[in-house]
């Protein structure tokens, strides 16, 4: 059985942000923008959720968690932009569990909201986006 | 400068804006899951969704999340949002139209930024998203 703490941490995940999945992303928006290699245009502003549930590099990871998928979903989303990303970057995402809290459904179901704080920073080592990401797990939480 | 950007000077509180998407469908739920690489099968297995108690399957919520940052993006630039929030309301479903709808609540002149309200309804009138965003907008001028 996994304990739940806040401030427990996740783990980190190095990838290149790459013409092919910025465009691949893009049009998955309804963007149609013309990116390209050379081009100065920051990515799409959710592009970094193509990042959200890859596997952590180092010690922690998301299935460590202990969520069941049948009784989670995304409640809320939310992100602070520090910087462009742009391509060809680099980023590495430093992920941290930064709330726990219990609560009830609009039905009077126990449920628990989850909070997922992921920090990125360039290959430059400056912080660019800061995102934050709410989990609802519903029915067994404990 | 005619970038198509929307300026300061142009913008207003109360001010708004809106975005229509007339017919939501499973290709855009199947591009999202591989473009994100979010492949949750309740937003594309329909046996699934449905043994999960679901008419259908539905539509990822970043898929609506980011639809509605390429609008802003649009509306205000590339690189303008400043901070952008949203709460996931109420499912979309397969062939759903949804309205987008920014509303500008706060206007910084000092900080050249704007604050806005945003949500989506389907065509029920049903409120499915509901968020914020702060956007830096040019001078103009």
């Amino acid at each position: 059985v996994t304990v739940l703490s806040a401030n427990t941490d996740l783990g980190s995940t190095t990838f290149p942000v790459e013409l092919g999945k910025v465009r691949e992303f893009a049009a998955a928006v309804l963007d149609d923008a013309d990116y390209r290699a050379d081009s100065c245009r920051p990515v799409p502003p959710t592009f970094s959720m193509t990042v959200a549930l890859w596997p952590s590099e180092s010690e922690g990871s998301q299935p460590e968690l202990g969520l069941s998928a049948g009784t989670i979903f995304h409640g809320e989303q939310e992100f602070e932009y520090l910087g462009d990303i742009l391509i060809g970057d680099t980023l590495t995402a430093r992920s941290r569990l930064s709330g726990i809290s219990n609560s009830e459904t609009g039905d009077g179901q126990d449920m628990r909201l989850i909070t997922v704080e992921s920090r990125f920073s360039n290959q430059r080592g400056e912080e660019v986006l800061v995102s934050r990401t709410v989990i609802v797990q519903t029915g067994g939480a404990s | 400068v005619s970038d198509g950007r929307v300026r300061l000077d142009e913008l207003s509180e109360g001010d708004e804006c809106s975005w229509q998407l007339p017919t939501v469908t499973r290709s855009h739920f199947v591009r999202y899951a591989g473009a994100s690489g979010d492949f949750n099968p309740i937003h594309h297995d329909d046996d699934l969704a449905r043994a999960a108690g679901f008419p259908s399957v539905f539509a990822p919520g970043m898929l609506m999340a980011g639809a509605f940052a390429t609008y802003l993006t649009n509306w205000f630039g590339p690189g303008s949002l400043r901070k952008y929030r949203v709460r996931f309301t109420g499912q979309v479903w397969p062939n759903d139209s949804l309205c987008f709808r920014a509303v500008v609540r706060r206007k910084n002149g000092a900080a050249r930024t704007v604050a806005l309200e945003l949500s989506v309804a389907n065509h029920d009138g049903r409120t499915v998203l509901r968020g914020n965003a702060v956007a830096s907008v040019g001078p103009g001028g």
